[in-house]
């Protein structure tokens, strides 16, 4: 039985961010399959699509942080968000490729940033990295590619990093540099 | 191979890993983050070192670790902490040449 905690959306998105240390205890696997089941549940433009591989050998993670120079942390687990190529260019062609099944791999994460609140755990998604490695080290075959790699790990108010400052979004009224008022930030 | 010898040679195989998949990276992403790719692999490689007892390595680290967000966050100031970073080893370096009598 998994202890999750209700979470307010919008709380949740506010308190969002990325963790780079975590607690030394492992992720059970029935935890890690609440966090692929929440990437799973994203947003896809097409079945079949999307593939996630839930990481929680030490001997991958040690290496991880090795051959992906992205993956600076010390999580005890990660999941993989990856495409099927081929797939994905059967049922949406060169634009589902290259631009929609990577929109549904960004939904994915955010997905996992808000479930992890709910398991008292963080989430840190990392890109820097070369696709080689990652289809090295997960034996990805040619027609997946690897998106993006999540580190899941449990965190503490004491393990959190600070909430980072100062990015900002633009927001438009109709047109582009047009502000947009509602006064409800 | 002492057991000593051993685990230097695995920490430094796994520096150089470090330093080969972050190559192609250069290619994808900014300078600065090429930059800061480089010191991360300084800072592995000084964490090896950190048996030596080394003070202004130690100082270094905790420098680095109290500035590396920066590349993610403000990439002015990062690059100014770097410059200042720099200078503190180019100076270390010139004391200890001198001191090496070379």
């Amino acid at each position: 039985m998994i202890d999750a905690k209700p979470l307010d959306v919008a709380d949740g998105m506010r308190r969002r961010r990325m963790h780079r240390i975590f607690e030394d205890r492992p992720v059970p696997a029935e935890v890690l399959g609440r966090m692929a089941w929440a990437a799973a549940r994203a947003q896809q433009a097409r079945s079949g699509v999307r593939h996630v591989v839930v990481v929680d050998d030490p001997v991958l993670l040690a290496t991880a942080r090795q051959v992906l120079p992205g993956f600076l942390n010390n999580a005890p687990a990660m999941l993989a968000l990856c495409t099927d190529l081929d797939q994905a260019g059967a049922t949406g062609g060169p634009r589902m490729v290259e631009h929609v099944s990577r929109l549904d791999s960004g939904a994915a994460c955010a997905h996992l940033a808000l479930m992890a609140q709910t398991l008292d755990l963080g989430v840190c998604t990392v890109t820097s990295w070369a696709d080689e490695a990652v289809r090295a080290l997960f034996g990805l075959p040619a027609h997946i590619r690897p998106d993006v790699t999540v580190a899941v790990g449990y965190v503490t108010k004491e393990t959190a990093s600070p909430a980072v400052r100062g990015f900002t979004s633009g927001l438009h009224h109709n047109a582009f540099g047009a502000a947009f008022e509602d006064g409800a930030r | 191979m002492t057991a000593a010898d051993e685990g230097l040679s695995r920490a430094l195989y796994e520096t150089v890993t470090v330093l080969v998949c972050s190559a192609p990276l250069a290619l994808d992403e900014t300078r600065l983050l090429s930059a800061f790719r480089m010191l991360d692999a300084a800072d592995r490689l000084m964490g090896i070192m950190a048996d030596h007892d080394d003070d202004f390595l130690r100082r270094a680290r905790a420098d680095f670790a109290d500035h590396r967000m920066l590349a993610m966050t403000d990439q002015a100031a990062f690059t100014d902490w770097m410059s200042r970073y720099v200078a503190g080893f180019a100076a270390q370096a010139l004391r200890r040449t001198r001191a090496e009598g070379v």
